[in-house]
């Protein structure tokens, strides 16, 4: 990151919008240790001219991660006031522009920056925290006969086929901003963030239904008698994020999966009551009611037509 | 009557056969593809009509010797050039006619007047043949011939890892209809029917873009269907757009809140004289895709006839079903999502 260029648009903007007091209160804020009069050398009796004091701050925060930290404060109170005025910033949008070009965008639940997520994908989505627990949406799949196909295919093949098979997944998961957290080699569990992740994980999951024909005749190394067929479920609840996502764990992680090893069906997906409850209505039409499991309704979409 | 066809390109073989069967079934049609075979055949054999392309070796010797054996003989090709037609036309050429014109009126009736013409044509050309040219006029006319073959060249000399269309060449092509109907339900969901008529146009693109990832070419569009082409041998394209194009639908079946969405696609493989008018094209496959995406139930949404069918491999002939009854007279098999 040109960190000169943001100082001189983050200076532009200070300048344009906020007085000595505001820019003092907001440095405060990102740092309890800065005093103005003291980083600047004047006295406690002398004014201090807004430009000197931007200059003075971008002076004392150095590092792109304090300046982030600064600026996440200044986008905080942006419309909110603060010593004596509302602060509204001006030309903000300089701003934006310069972090979005950075992949950078400011989360307002969390008052920081983090990645976009346009060219990386991080497996926290650039926000979880580690050992705390989150809402998420989980989506099982599993590779139908896998043990069986093993033992009728050539390995390489085998091989071949469930790199393919990874990589197909991955793609329409990319799409709906979901994370593969844990892959088995025939099969994985893919998390979405909160309960608006639970139609994500439906819209996945019915993308890769219908395009698994597509799988088939173009990735699928097998022979040709060996079509790859899947099973899915859909759950909603709780999980600690941990950095090493394969070792995350929860009773809904493990509710999610038994879901698809009891009640799976070949090219079908299985959906919680919870998941039923939060997904869209427009979704629910896929679904019929299927059985019950420790007196929670589950749901089926085995209808591809 | 017989009719010989010199013509190097094969696949032009079936449009004559169902012409003539349907307009002239009298007329004995005989193929060439070299110009040897046809002179051995009309040295015992003379031919009421010829019909040959330009496109021939030696064409210019073959028409001379056509005009001097009194075989009266149309061009039928697919260069389009103003030389070429009137240099066919001074060396006894009866018409020209274009290929990509082939589908009208046109033909026919070349073909009607050539017929009552052919006694007055053949004095004609007896007549002119005994007059002799000024010795000058054989210089001027081989250079004409030759800057006329020479454009040819030039123009056809055209890079062929591009995939250029020629205007009145023959292609065999697979053709894939999708038909996204508007019914009932739709016209209900959508309060303002100009909104329906955006979303509409705008799956329609979607699935546009879709068939152009895919190197598919879009060659007819109406209103909620459109034909898009792909190559002889890419069979299994059409089918992965249909499938991709199925999987988007439901993807937007997935946000509105109605029951269905209804999309039918049909695959058909089959020959086509290119032309630039494309809405015009004539060419059976393209009928059928379209008859098969307006009458076959909408419980399946992609179909294929037998030909396409035959080429799969068995993986994909497992995804398919063949239709209790026929249509059209041809079998066809419709797609299931489970093998």
């Amino acid at each position: 990151m040109d960190l000169r260029r943001l100082k001189r648009i983050l200076k532009d903007v200070l300048i344009r919008s906020c007085n000595t007091e505001q820019i003092a209160y907001i440095a405060r804020e990102a740092d309890p240790n800065f005093n103005l009069q003291k980083v600047s050398g004047f006295g406690n009796h002398v004014v201090i001219p807004r430009q000197t004091a931007a200059e003075v701050v971008l002076d004392y925060f150095q590092s792109e991660y304090q300046i982030l930290n600064f600026i996440s404060m200044l986008y905080y109170y942006d419309g909110k006031g603060i010593s004596g005025g509302i602060l509204h910033l001006k030309e903000k949008f300089k701003l934006d522009k310069f972090l979005m070009e950075n992949d950078l965008i400011y989360n307002p639940q969390l008052n920081k920056f983090v990645l976009s997520q346009k060219e990386i994908k991080q497996k926290d989505w650039g926000i979880l925290e580690e050992g705390k627990e989150y809402k998420l949406s989980f989506l099982d799949i599993d590779i139908v006969g896998s043990s069986e196909l093993i033992k009728t295919n050539v390995k390489i093949d085998i091989e071949n086929t469930l790199k393919n098979f990874r990589f197909f997944i991955n793609n329409i998961t990319d799409e709906f901003d979901g994370r593969i957290w844990q892959w088995y080699g025939d099969g994985g569990l893919i998390a979405f963030l909160n309960e608006f992740g639970v139609s994500n994980a439906i819209r996945v999951g019915l993308k890769i239904l219908y395009l698994l024909p597509v799988f088939n005749f173009t990735s699928n190394q097998l022979r040709w008698e060996n079509n790859i067929s899947i099973r899915m479920s859909i759950h909603f609840g709780y999980a600690e994020y941990k950095s090493e996502v394969n070792l995350i764990d929860s009773e809904d992680i493990h509710l999610t999966r038994t879901l698809e090893h009891q009640f799976g069906l070949p090219n079908a997906i299985i959906l919680s009551e919870t998941a039923y409850n939060l997904c869209d209505n427009e979704l629910k039409k896929f679904f019929d009611y299927y059985n019950i499991y420790k007196n929670m309704k589950i749901f089926i979409f085995n209808k591809l037509s | 009557m017989n009719i010989f066809v010199l013509d190097p390109d094969q696949s032009i073989d079936v449009f004559y056969k169902n012409f003539f069967r349907v307009e002239f079934p009298k007329v004995e049609l005989r193929f060439f593809r070299s110009t040897n075979d046809f002179f051995d055949t009309i040295s015992y054999l003379k031919p009421d009509l010829v019909l040959t392309e330009f496109e021939i070796p030696n064409t210019f010797n073959v028409f001379n010797q056509l005009q001097s054996n009194q075989i009266c003989f149309i061009v039928v090709s697919r260069i389009f050039s103003e030389r070429i037609i009137v240099e066919s036309l001074k060396h006894g050429a009866y018409d020209y006619i274009h290929k990509s014109n082939l589908k009208f009126d046109y033909f026919k009736n070349i073909l009607i007047r050539a017929f009552l013409d052919l006694p007055r044509w053949q004095k004609i050309n007896t007549e002119c043949l005994s007059i002799q040219t000024f010795p000058e006029y054989q210089k001027y006319d081989e250079s004409l011939k030759n800057l006329a073959l020479e454009s040819l060249q030039t123009s056809a000399n055209i890079d062929p890892t591009i995939p250029v269309f020629v205007e009145g060449k023959t292609y065999i092509l697979n053709f894939l209809t999708v038909r996204i109907p508007i019914y009932p339900e739709l016209l209900s969901y959508f309060v303002a029917e100009e909104e329906l008529q955006r979303m509409h146009a705008e799956w329609l693109k979607k699935a546009i873009n879709i068939i152009e990832q895919l190197n598919g070419i879009i060659w007819i569009r109406k209103s909620d269907a459109f034909t898009a082409v792909f190559p002889q041998k890419d069979y299994l394209r059409p089918i992965l757009a249909s499938l991709e194009i199925k999987a988007y639908i439901v993807q937007v079946l997935s946000n509105l809140d109605i029951s269905e969405l209804k999309i039918l696609c049909a695959i058909e493989q089959g020959s086509v004289v290119y032309s630039k008018d494309k809405e015009n094209l004539y060419t059976e496959a393209i009928n059928l895709t379209y008859h098969m995406v307006e009458r076959l139930p909408s419980q399946y949404y992609l179909y294929i006839t037998e030909n396409i069918y035959k080429m799969l491999d068995p993986r994909t002939k497992k995804y398919f079903f063949k239709e209790e009854n026929p249509f059209k007279g041809r079998a066809i098999y419709h797609f299931e999502y489970i093998s």
